[in-house]
């Protein structure tokens, strides 16, 4: 197997949570709250690609050589970024809609503390989302485009305390993950500036 | 080394028998207990409102706050149903600034309140959502009668069962001020809709939603409705209970529904009403939660964004 089908692959893998979750709406069981619970899936999942993305620019950061199979991944940040955006779309209309598209929720939005910070991400991410071609780069000169686009760890701080604000049940889970990532970033902080 | 024992005739013969009465057993103790649900009187008063459905009975009972077994709503029914729960022997201590103070069993309340009948309540989550249900029970007020406060009572405090081998994630949770708690002024106790449940939809109560008895009270938020009361308590002072004492400026004493007074974390004014449809309908949330008639006088004076 070429190391293009291995990247189509794992595009494609990203995409399957999207049709897990209309499996859900259409075959399954969500639940009392189906809406609400599929929000939380959404948020959930993520997070976690954000995650993951942040983990691979540790993985370029420290120059560390994957196998052949997997190199693809050095190439593939952004359009794992772009499927995370797509899934924080569907977050926020979830999210609209739950509330009935209603002016009262656009009130909540800048009056409670952790929609604050979800929309703030939110805003941030579609840039970061929009400006995520060639094209931009060009426009931009690649050195300020990898300026703006370092502030995807604003938009993980952002994200992690919307979630540690509102978690109840998984708050164990999130605050380690939170501490794992961070860890693993102070680690390639030190060790970079070895290396250089 | 001696020979191995051999099954005498008996009950060789009877376990035919054990196995035919045995399985009709397990099949009778399928069927939902009716222990304290049995011949009950509609009350006409509190019928259901016009428009407003009784929440599906699947939904009322898998979608439920008891953080004594789980955080997550959908997993509080398969926990609870390890419960070995035994609502013949269950006990409730009466004690403090009353005159009949003893342990009563279940069965002694409901004779004592004279019967049970069947109520349909709006019952408003703190959280934003919204269901009808059809307890059965009977007014506190008509047990309070009967257990004679003293003159300086002035309120009650409630307590949930804490044993922490039946609610298995109390250990998880070691920063709350367990046993459950919950409290009311003795006016807000004896007013004609507090509601002591031993039922809901004709049958008990299932574990994961009270069993064998708990509180309602329709025009506060949810988590005021303790469930599982072991202890009654007459005090001269506002009881502690458990979520004031968690977070003092998000669950107040008070807890009485207000679409004007805000959540920290989200707005009051709307409340979805689950009906497992994918948007579920949203309706306002209405002062008392729609019983501003029967319990506005209890507040009189009092400025209610103050006290939440």
């Amino acid at each position: 197997m070429n190391i293009k089908l291995h990247s189509y692959l794992f595009k494609f893998c990203l995409t399957l949570p999207l049709f897990y979750w209309l499996y859900l709406i259409f075959f399954s069981d969500l639940g009392a709250d189906p809406a609400k619970s599929l929000n939380h899936k959404t948020g959930e999942m993520s997070y976690y690609y954000l995650m993951a993305n942040l983990l691979i620019g540790i993985v370029v950061a420290l120059k560390i050589r994957l196998p052949r199979y997997f190199q693809f991944l050095y190439l593939s940040r952004r359009f794992l970024g772009l499927i995370t955006f797509f899934y924080l779309i569907f977050h926020l209309t979830l999210y609209l809609a739950m509330e009935g598209f209603e002016f009262k929720a656009l009130e909540q939005m800048y009056t409670k503390l952790y929609l604050i910070l979800g929309v703030s991400a939110w805003i941030l991410f579609f840039v970061l989302a929009v400006t995520s071609n060639d094209i931009s780069v060009k426009k931009l000169t690649l050195k300020k485009w990898k300026y703006l686009h370092r502030s995807v760890y604003l938009g993980f701080f952002l994200a992690s305390i919307h979630i540690l604000k509102i978690e109840k049940a998984d708050l164990i889970k999130y605050s380690l993950l939170f501490v794992a990532v961070v860890s693993a970033q102070i680690y390639r902080l030190i060790k970079n500036k070895k290396i250089n | 080394m001696r020979p191995p024992p051999i099954t005498p005739e008996f009950y060789y013969r009877n376990r035919r028998h054990f196995m035919k009465y045995g399985t009709a057993l397990g099949l009778l103790m399928l069927i939902p207990e009716k222990i304290f649900s049995a011949d009950v009187q509609k009350n006409s008063n509190y019928r259901p409102d016009k428009g407003l459905d009784i929440t599906k009975e699947d939904i009322a009972t898998s979608y439920n706050n008891f953080y004594e077994f789980s955080l997550e709503k959908d997993l509080v029914k398969p926990i609870s149903a390890n419960w070995n729960l035994d609502t013949k022997s269950w006990r409730i201590e009466v004690s403090g600034l009353a005159e009949n103070k003893k342990n009563f069993s279940i069965s002694e309340l409901i004779e004592m309140a004279g019967g049970i009948e069947e109520r349909v309540y709006r019952f408003r989550c703190v959280e934003g959502w919204s269901m009808a249900i059809p307890w059965t029970g009977f007014s506190l007020a008509k047990i309070i009668q009967k257990l004679k406060p003293t003159r300086d009572a002035t309120h009650i405090q409630f307590q949930s069962l804490s044993d922490a081998k039946i609610f298995t994630n109390i250990k998880k949770l070691p920063h709350y001020p367990w046993p459950y708690t919950e409290g009311l002024t003795l006016p807000e106790a004896q007013n004609e809709l507090t509601f002591i449940a031993t039922g809901m939809y004709g049958k008990d109560l299932p574990r994961q939603n009270g069993a064998p008895i708990r509180l309602v009270v329709p025009w506060k938020y949810g988590f005021k409705s303790i469930k599982s009361i072991v202890k009654i308590d007459f005090t001269t002072a506002q009881p502690k209970t458990l979520w004031n004492q968690l977070a003092p400026e998000e669950y107040g004493f008070y807890a009485n529904v207000n679409p004007e007074v805000h959540h920290p974390r989200w707005s009051q004014a709307t409340e979805k009403i689950l009906d497992k449809s994918f948007l579920p309908k949203r309706k306002p949330t209405l002062l008392f939660n729609g019983y501003e008639k029967e319990v506005a006088a209890l507040y009189k004076g009092l400025d209610l964004k103050k006290n939440i």
